[in-house]
């Protein structure tokens, strides 16, 4: 939808005329920058040079700006000075001739100085941009137990670095791609030459320029321009803030995004067991490992059913519930005046409020919460006939299980499939839920991510997926990179020296 | 001619060859075997079982046939095969009547579903809303087209399978020696078992219409006979099990056998297991419905030209239609009678004529290729 959008008209290019030796390159740029004050034009004259150099201020390092630029500059010999003898000159890394008003501006815009001699046409751009990022810290939203911590930050430059610093192949490529006609925003697509699938870089290069919008506010904003269906509930890529599963990610055959102020990467062709998977099962042992990506796939499952099914036996099919659970479910209702579906509606939607208020506020009033929490739930819910207990407990648990899962997104998709899955079955008990359920099920077969199926290894069927996404076997049996990723080096060690066994005292 | 006969499906439909098993498996499984067993032992007695063996065995062979015949056209489906042999006119409205057989095998399974809602959990739900139920996922399957209805089918299987499991409780109070005495069934009685075995394992006939989108054609055959296979036997366990379970009289009494049997599953948090399989039913009915409609649609396309979606909508109204029209049960009974009256000719007979049909017609095509050469 968003794809749609107007193309802004883009001011068009001041060509620099040539031929005049001239040059007032202090109108032409204030003009840019609308008498911006930010602009700082600084006059050196050495000799019969006049040096001049616009910059944006706060935008430079004023330190790097004084000592690699302004002081190298005055202490310069007498002599007569061009260009390139200056650029030759200066000790910084990045310098650039430009005579281009637009691309001079934006360059401006992200930290450079801007050096012109005598008034020439052209001049040169130097690099001493201030990255105004703040240092690495810990990953806060998916914190491991196990494994690396560092997190990625807003700033793309150390993100690549992170990345970088994971992934040491040389093969690693870091493409970069400009989208947002008004806030230009840099995007950096990565993948490993000679090992990704070259169709699913070209799918997602190919959509990523295609997109003509003002502005890419994020990468979860990127994320969902770059969706197959958006009209789905479920996410379509995944994101992560871990420079080490992004890594592990990319050997494996998929491709990554890294957004410009975003603290988020992207991964993509994703699959729906990708969201279930975290890197902690990796690190840990397999058998624990794979007991934890169960104890997720069944939470999520229980959470998605558990209240669903109270609703729909309560209401209708109280013959399935054996006697004795049948009396003490009757005890805990009998105070309770609304039907199933109302009660399990209203419990489910406090919850809700209490989760949502506890994400929006501060730290230090989160405490109240969850004592708000426990009590008006626990407690005054029940004896206030609101609610059942038991209903209580099923509520409780499925909040739980949503929050097993390792994407938050994926969690809060499931959270949101409830409640039409509550509905169905409060209206049409078991056979409304049955409905639901197929419906969902169905809709996750339909969807592709970056035209890739999104259910797989499950279906399409891939049977040597299987053992590292439904399971998680020891290592020395995943020798291959999965099957669906269509990776063009599918070895990741040799197999059979893998499962080489030696002889009793050999 | 408006449509290409031989235009091969593009590359990203097709499907593994071994998913025919699930499609076929899936498409026979159905509502039928909710209750075959009291249809069967009417005739057969305790050799039922021996009848559906051989009914499957007839099946595998018509199977192996179908694919004879397929493999001589290929990449065609039935549709065009017919307008091939038969010629634009005949071959048209034979079309219609193949794609009028699938689709009131739609209609059948969509009203016995219905039935069994309305017999097992509520007994005054209208028709239409358990119908319009169905529709709805039928037209989120259909549009998925035939890979995703691979899917529905793979699924459907994996996700309904461990149920059966839920009958050994009930074994406890099997009588093995219900079984006895063996063979004693007449010839006559043993055929007309395999005739009412067979209406319950309709199904397979739809390898000819997703023949075209199979990858490696060559191991078709190896994975049809598989699933036909797997339904023989899973319904030949199923009539194994009823007639242990149940006393002769009461079997002969008891219309949804497998249900029943489900009655006596006891569960520390579950009684009424019944409910569960009946809800849990709809899942295993949903590829049936799918395919069926996948096919009715996908012949109409080929013999009009119109859009695939059309026909879908179209027919999806009907069915709401016709549930919301046919309450009689009579009448129901008697649609759903002569719909498997028709497919026993159409899927049992047919393909015998058409593989005939198919030599002669090679052969002439051979000779008016040679004379127009000569």
């Amino acid at each position: 939808l968003f794809k749609k959008k107007r193309v802004l008209k883009k001011s068009v290019e001041q060509p620099v005329k040539e031929e005049s030796i001239v040059h007032d390159w202090q109108t032409i740029i204030s003009d840019f920058f609308h008498c911006s004050p930010d602009l700082v034009r600084k006059r050196i004259t050495k000799s019969e040079t006049v040096i001049e150099l616009f910059y944006l201020q706060n935008l430079v390092q004023t330190q790097q700006l004084e000592q690699s630029i302004v002081s190298v500059i005055q202490s310069l010999p007498n002599e007569p000075l061009d260009i390139d003898l200056l650029m030759d000159r200066l000790p910084v890394g990045t310098l650039k001739k430009n005579c281009h008003v637009q691309e001079i501006g934006e360059t401006l815009i992200r930290g450079s100085v801007f050096i012109v001699l005598n008034n020439e046409p052209i001049g040169f751009l130097c690099d001493v941009g201030d990255s105004l990022s703040r240092s690495l810290s810990g990953a806060e939203i998916e914190s491991l137990v196990f494994g690396p911590r560092v997190a990625f930050t807003e700033s793309i430059s150390t993100n690549v670095a992170l990345i970088r610093k994971q992934t040491t192949d040389k093969n690693l490529c870091t493409e970069q791609l400009f989208v947002g006609e008004r806030n230009k925003t840099e995007i950096r697509l990565l993948y490993i030459k000679e090992l990704t699938d070259e169709k699913n870089v070209e799918t997602l290069r190919q959509r990523i320029l295609d997109l003509e919008i003002d502005d890419v506010v994020d990468s979860n904003v990127l994320s969902q321009l770059l969706d197959d269906q958006s009209l789905s509930l479920f996410p379509q890529m995944l994101q992560t803030e871990l420079p080490d599963r992004v890594s592990y990610m990319l050997l494996k055959g998929k491709v990554g995004i890294l957004v410009d102020r975003s603290p988020y990467a992207l991964i993509g062709p994703a699959t729906f067991l990708n969201f279930f998977e975290s890197t902690d099962d990796v690190y840990a042992r397999w058998n624990l490992g794979m007991l934890l990506r169960w104890l997720r796939f069944i939470s999520v499952i229980l959470a998605t059913l558990l209240t669903p099914l109270y609703v729909a036996t309560v209401t209708f099919h109280y013959q399935v519930i054996p006697v004795p659970l049948l009396a003490s479910i009757g005890q805990s209702r009998s105070n309770v005046p609304f039907p199933p579906v109302m009660e399990a509606l209203i419990l489910e939607f406090i919850l809700e409020l209490l989760k949502e208020a506890g994400a929006r506020l501060p730290t230090k009033v989160g405490q109240t919460m969850g004592i708000v929490g426990g009590i008006v739930i626990g407690q005054a819910a029940v004896q206030a006939g609101f609610t059942s207990n038991i209903l209580i407990i099923l509520v409780a648990l499925s909040a739980l299980g949503t929050f097993t899962s390792p994407s938050y997104i994926m969690g809060t998709a499931f959270r949101f499939v409830r409640y039409p899955l509550i509905i169905l079955a409060g209206a049409w008990g078991g056979i409304g839920l049955m409905f639901g359920l197929i419906i969902l099920i169905v809709h996750l077969l339909k969807l592709t991510s970056m035209g890739r199926p999104y259910f797989v290894p499950i279906f399409p069927f891939r049977f040597q997926d299987i053992k590292d996404s439904v399971f998680r076997l020891p290592l020395s049996y995943s020798s291959k990179r999965p099957l669906s990723n269509r990776t063009q080096d599918s070895i990741r060690f040799p197999e059979q020296r893998a499962k080489v066994k030696r002889d009793i005292d050999e | 001619m408006r449509f290409d006969m031989m235009q091969k499906p593009k590359e990203s439909l097709l499907f593994n060859a071994f998913l025919v098993m699930f499609i076929i498996h899936a498409t026979q499984f159905g509502l039928g075997v909710a209750g075959v067993q009291r249809v069967i032992y009417e005739v057969a007695k305790q050799d039922s079982w021996i009848s559906i063996l051989l009914a499957g065995l007839v099946i595998h062979l018509i199977v192996w046939v179908m694919i004879q015949t397929l493999k001589r056209f290929e990449n065609m489906d039935i549709f065009q095969i017919h307008v091939h042999l038969y010629g634009k006119f005949i071959g048209r409205s034979v079309n219609v009547i193949y794609s009028l057989y699938l689709f009131s095998t739609f209609v059948t399974i969509m009203l016995g579903y219905t039935e069994i809602v309305q017999g097992w959990i509520f007994t005054d739900l209208p028709s239409w809303v358990i119908c319009s139920f169905l529709v709805i996922i039928t037209i989120q399957g259909v549009t998925g087209g035939i890979r995703m209805i691979a899917g529905i089918c793979f699924l459907s299987i994996m996700l309904s399978m461990w149920i059966l499991f839920f009958l050994i409780p009930s074994m406890r109070y099997a009588h093995w020696d219900y079984l006895l005495p063996v063979m004693e069934a007449p010839p006559k009685a043993l055929i007309m078992g395999m005739i009412k075995t067979s209406y319950t394992m309709l199904g397979f006939e739809i390898l000819y219409c997703i023949y075209p989108f199979i990858k490696e054609k060559e191991k078709a055959n190896k994975y049809a006979q598989l699933g036909v296979l797997f339904t023989t036997l899973l319904v030949a366990l199923l009539m194994v099990l009823a007639t242990v379970y149940f006393s002769p009289d009461q079997l002969l009494k008891t219309i949804w056998a497998t249900l029943s049997m489900y009655k006596i599953v006891r569960l520390p948090n579950l009684e009424r297991f019944e409910y569960v399989a009946v809800v849990l039913w709809m899942l295993i009915i949903t590829p049936n419905l799918v395919v069926y409609m996948w096919a009715t649609t996908k012949g109409l396309k080929s013999t009009t030209g119109l859009k695939q979606r059309t026909f879908l909508f179209i027919l999806c109204a009907i069915t709401i239609g016709i549930s919301v029209f046919l309450k009689k049960r009579s009448i129901i009974d008697q649609f759903i009678d002569y719909v498997g009256k028709a497919g026993l000719f159409i899927v049992f007979l047919y393909p015998l004529l058409l593989y005939i049909m198919s030599l002669l017609m090679k052969k002439k095509k051979l000779n008016k290729n040679e004379t127009n050469s000569s």
